[in-house]
């Protein structure tokens, strides 16, 4: 039995019978050019908001049907699973991966790297070799399913993102659960309140234990992947969207969250825990946002990739282009090295 | 040689999350015989509760062609009862057609047996859904073998400590020295509260009626136990200590790999 071919059946099988693809593949059988560019706007810009349900639940289905899709390119980056290039599936995936409609969603109204790098594999314009540690997509592969529905983290990121709550004074935002975390009390009043009575507060009170849970989980994987510098960075990319694509600093918020619960600490046993706590917090969040995990990917993508084959003239050209993704995520890198 | 060059699981596919059900499922790669059902304690985590079972013990070929589900449920505001009723859902359906986990490959079929493990609060769970099972004289009660793992149901969970119970991050390993007995005794767990009184009249009447299924096979405790009280549930076989464990270590195969053993027995 080739294992990385079942292990690939697997991963496409999982994207394939998913709700998200099946959603997916009906819109972009069925809806216009014009809709679908609608569709996958850039909700940042005046007038893009996006507050239609359905709106809402395509565009969800998206990120998830984009996760996937990335689990697929990391699994085949790990040498977990054999290669999707030049399958029948390939072309489906294509097919809303390539989409014109769909890639200024991925690529530029919200960047993130591994669908993008997939396309450019799909369609030709990426050669890389895979690493040889299937073992380790086996552990992400835990890492993603344990917190990938968590309504709580995902209330913390929404806060991150910009969402607020109520108006005026009453207004919750990511500064109020911050300045939660003065007040030891309010934080277990959070964790023990039935669900139903739970406000947005409170979710994202839990969301950012639970992110600093998560934060502690990847750091202590990616450090285990040092050997492989360049699956390390991928699945680092997998989450860079949390740690440097936010409206807010997210290493700022979760490290001011710990100052200013250590700030009503008076005994000392709870100070010298709270300064080694903020410390370790800190380490770990420096870590994931300071673009060190992203450095060896760009630095093995070449910068100019082959464009599309053109005929002209009974002339075959291929024009050479800057490749955009190393142009788009080098400003990860670069924050790094200034540091 | 790295630790990631081989395949953690050679005979299992990756864990896939059951949404609909708070829980987990590791298939075997060959059509499953059994199944190990895991069910966590007080705030537990469906998989991080039994850290180590979802990767190391998938090495061992004894577990080749077992399945390995890891119920969900809120361990911090639900109850024993209404976590026992989904339990009961999913035993009833993985022990029938397997319909609720949704087995894709190979196509679910009904495993010839089922090694049932609970933690802490997990053990007021489980046995409460095998009650229901033996009362509602269900066929598959017969292929359950039990297993135990620090139970809170002789009463305890003494929640004076968020640090150990919320998980392990900076920010609560440091807000639960401050915390500390902020939080109350679980009324549910009380000892001798009406809950526990009425779970172990019904066992013992199960039990002298001839249903071996409710007894657990083997029951272990950790040596530095602060949580719960480590007296015996009537019935049940002496415990099997595990030294240096604690509360919320014991049924981490990660760092007791002997625990393993006390499973697989079992299969």
């Amino acid at each position: 039995m080739d294992l990385k071919f079942e292990n690939w059946k697997f991963l496409q099988q999982r994207l394939f019978t998913s709700e998200a693809h099946k959603r997916l593949e009906v819109v972009f059988s069925q809806r216009p050019e014009v809709e679908l560019s609608r569709l996958f706007r850039n909700h940042n810009e005046p007038g893009n908001e996006v507050s239609d349900p359905e709106e809402v639940s395509i565009r969800l289905c998206a990120d998830e049907w984009l996760a996937e899709v990335s689990l697929l390119f990391l699994g085949w980056l790990s040498g977990y699973a054999s290669s999707t290039v030049d399958t029948p599936q390939a072309e489906s995936i294509l097919a809303i991966l390539g989409h014109r409609s769909m890639r200024p969603y991925y690529e530029s109204h919200y960047p993130v790297a591994l669908p993008w790098l997939f396309r450019q594999q799909l369609q030709g314009e990426l050669q890389i070799e895979p690493e040889q540690a299937p073992g380790a997509f086996e552990y992400f592969i835990n890492l993603y399913e344990r917190f990938k529905n968590d309504r709580e983290l995902i209330c913390f990121l929404n806060f991150l993102d910009g969402y607020q709550f109520g108006r005026g004074e009453a207004t919750v935002g990511i500064e109020t659960v911050a300045d939660a975390f003065s007040n030891p009390d309010r934080i277990v009043d959070a964790i023990f309140k039935p669900k139903p009575q739970a406000t947005a507060l409170d979710e994202a009170i839990i969301g950012l234990l639970r992110f600093a849970t998560f934060s502690t989980t990847l750091h202590e994987f990616l450090l285990e992947c040092e050997s492989m510098p360049m699956l390390q960075s991928g699945f680092w990319f997998f989450y860079a969207f949390w740690y440097r694509e936010f409206k807010k600093d997210v290493k700022e918020v979760s490290v001011r969250a710990i100052q200013r619960a250590s700030a009503n600490v008076y005994d000392k046993g709870s100070q010298a825990l709270a300064s080694q706590s903020e410390q370790e917090l800190d380490e770990i969040m420096t870590a994931l946002t300071d673009g060190r995990y992203s450095n060896a990917l760009i630095e093995i993508i070449p910068n100019e990739t082959l464009g599309s084959l053109s005929f002209e003239i009974g002339l075959v050209s291929a024009p050479v282009q800057e490749n955009e993704w190393v142009s788009r995520f080098s400003a990860y890198k670069n924050s790094s090295a200034a540091e | 040689m790295s630790k990631w060059d081989q395949l953690a699981a050679p005979n299992h596919w990756p864990v896939r999350s059951i949404d609909e059900i708070r829980s987990h499922i590791i298939c075997s790669r060959r059509p499953a015989k059994q199944c190990i059902v895991f069910v966590h304690g007080f705030n537990g985590e469906a998989i991080q509760t039994w850290d180590g079972f979802n990767a190391d013990a998938l090495k061992d070929p004894a577990l080749a062609e077992t399945d390995l589900i890891f119920f969900g449920y809120d361990g911090l505001n639900s109850n024993a009862l209404a976590a026992s009723s989904f339990l009961f859902d999913l035993l009833d359906s993985v022990m029938s057609d397997g319909a609720l986990i949704g087995r894709q490959s190979p196509p679910a079929t009904a495993y010839a047996s089922c090694v049932l493990a609970g933690h802490s609060l997990g053990a007021l769970v489980t046995r409460w859904a095998l009650i229901r099972a033996y009362e509602q004289k269900l066929p598959w009660l017969d292929k359950i073998r039990y297993i135990l793992f620090a139970p809170a149901h002789s009463g305890g969970i003494i929640v004076d400590s968020v640090t150990e119970l919320l998980g392990s991050n900076p920010i609560s390993k440091f807000l639960g020295n401050l915390a500390k007995a902020k939080i109350p005794l679980l009324q549910e767990l009380r000892q001798g509260s009406p809950m526990l009184k009425c779970l172990e009249d019904k066992t013992k009447a199960a039990l002298t009626a001839g249903c071996t299924s409710l007894r657990p096979r083997r029951v272990l405790i950790a040596e530095f136990e602060l949580i719960v009280s480590n007296i015996p549930f009537p019935g049940d076989p002496y415990p099997t200590a595990i030294r240096k464990a604690e509360h919320t270590t014991v049924c981490k195969l990660s760092q007791f790999p002997q625990i393993l053993a006390y499973v697989k027995e079992l299969l």
